[in-house]
């Protein structure tokens, strides 16, 4: 199998077959992230859409420096800070639940589960929007992404020494926010 | 140790981030202190909690909407100045601002423009065109009395006007 800079090199000389295998490696994960980022299900896809097309745009100039996940996260986290600083601050509660696409299937049954995880969903989401943008990011690349502190590093461009502080920190926050949903457990706690 | 510098200590733990004898210093402290036992449970449970937030299952034809996608832009951006031309619609309020800038601009032109200035007539003109009329004559004179030696000339004019 052909590593990402490999498909990457073989995009910039005109081989768009490659492209769509880098696609279908990594949309997935990318729509998710900016799921996550931004929690508008429906905006996620067209936002993932967005980050390809620029880094297809981009793939003449590309220069196997870094790793290519890594560059590509740094697009989808420029385009997801973008969309959240651009959004209307005061939506309706029926045009937010529009936007993020959570009205429910009505011919799938409601259980406890989906109703705790949806709850949940909602506090994790305003617990890591209160974070710092960086905080935020190395969080979230590091819990949901799989990166390590050193795969972050070059989104955030930082040292590793920085993004360590950056998870810390940000993990003692969430303790202190999420302190009610962690003492009842829920069954999803280590 | 402080219970402060403890909490932090506890977070590195739960991050795999700590050294060994940091590990039996946190398990020591929170063997004895039930507050820092209570935020050591709470840590450790973090990041499972937040595996509650489910991925979602994106389309299947994101590959083909990309590609769609690359398209419609190439051929938006084919159909350049031409395209752009085709699909102009005028808009009433610019066409209107548009009008009345063109207006302004020519009267200012005509008030303002090179040439309307020429009518303008200066006592201090009146005197250069004098002295200009004078050296003209001047001229004229010494001329005619240097070329006198090439002469005989005749510089009468007949009656209409004409040289004879």
């Amino acid at each position: 199998m052909q590593s990402d800079i490999e498909l990457m090199l073989r995009t910039k000389a005109g081989d768009d077959g490659a492209f769509s295998e880098l696609m279908k490696r990594h949309y997935k994960g990318v729509v998710n992230y900016i799921y996550r980022f931004t929690n508008m299900r429906d905006n996620s896809e067209d936002l993932a859409q967005e980050v390809f097309l620029r880094v297809y745009r981009s793939a003449k100039n590309y220069r196997p420096e870094a790793k290519f996940s890594t560059w590509l996260y740094k697009i989808a986290t420029n385009v997801s800070l973008t969309h959240l600083k651009g959004r209307p601050k005061n939506l309706s509660l029926d045009e937010i639940e529009e936007t993020r696409g959570d009205i429910e299937d009505r011919r799938v049954p409601i259980t406890d589960d989906i109703i705790y995880r949806k709850e949940m969903k909602e506090h994790i989401f305003k617990a890591l929007e209160f974070l710092p943008e960086r905080e935020k990011v190395a969080i979230m690349l590091c819990k949901y992404e799989g990166f390590s502190y050193e795969e972050v590093s070059e989104v955030l461009e930082c040292t590793v020494g920085a993004v360590k502080a950056y998870v810390h920190r940000g993990r003692m926050k969430l303790i202190d926010i999420l302190e009610p949903h962690l003492a009842k457990g829920g069954g999803y706690g280590v | 140790m402080e219970c402060r510098s403890i909490k932090e200590l506890i977070v590195r733990y739960s991050s795999g981030d700590l050294e060994e004898a940091e590990k039996v210093l946190v398990d020591e402290h929170v063997r004895d202190c039930t507050g820092c036992e209570q935020y050591f449970i709470r840590s450790e449970k973090l990041w499972g909690t937040l595996d509650a937030w489910d991925e979602i299952e994106p389309e299947g034809e994101f590959v083909t909407k990309f590609w769609n996608n690359v398209s419609v832009q190439e051929n938006k951006a084919k159909a350049g100045f031409f395209g752009w031309l085709k699909g102009f619609k005028p808009n009433l309020a610019v066409s209107g601002a548009l009008a009345t800038v063109f207006i302004v601009g020519i009267f200012t032109f005509a008030l303002l423009g090179p040439g309307t200035l020429d009518g303008v007539f200066t006592s201090g003109d009146e005197k250069d065109e004098i002295i200009l009329s004078e050296l003209d004559r001047a001229t004229n004179s010494e001329a005619s009395d240097l070329l006198a030696i090439y002469g005989p000339w005749d510089n009468s004019f007949d009656a209409n006007g004409g040289m004879n």
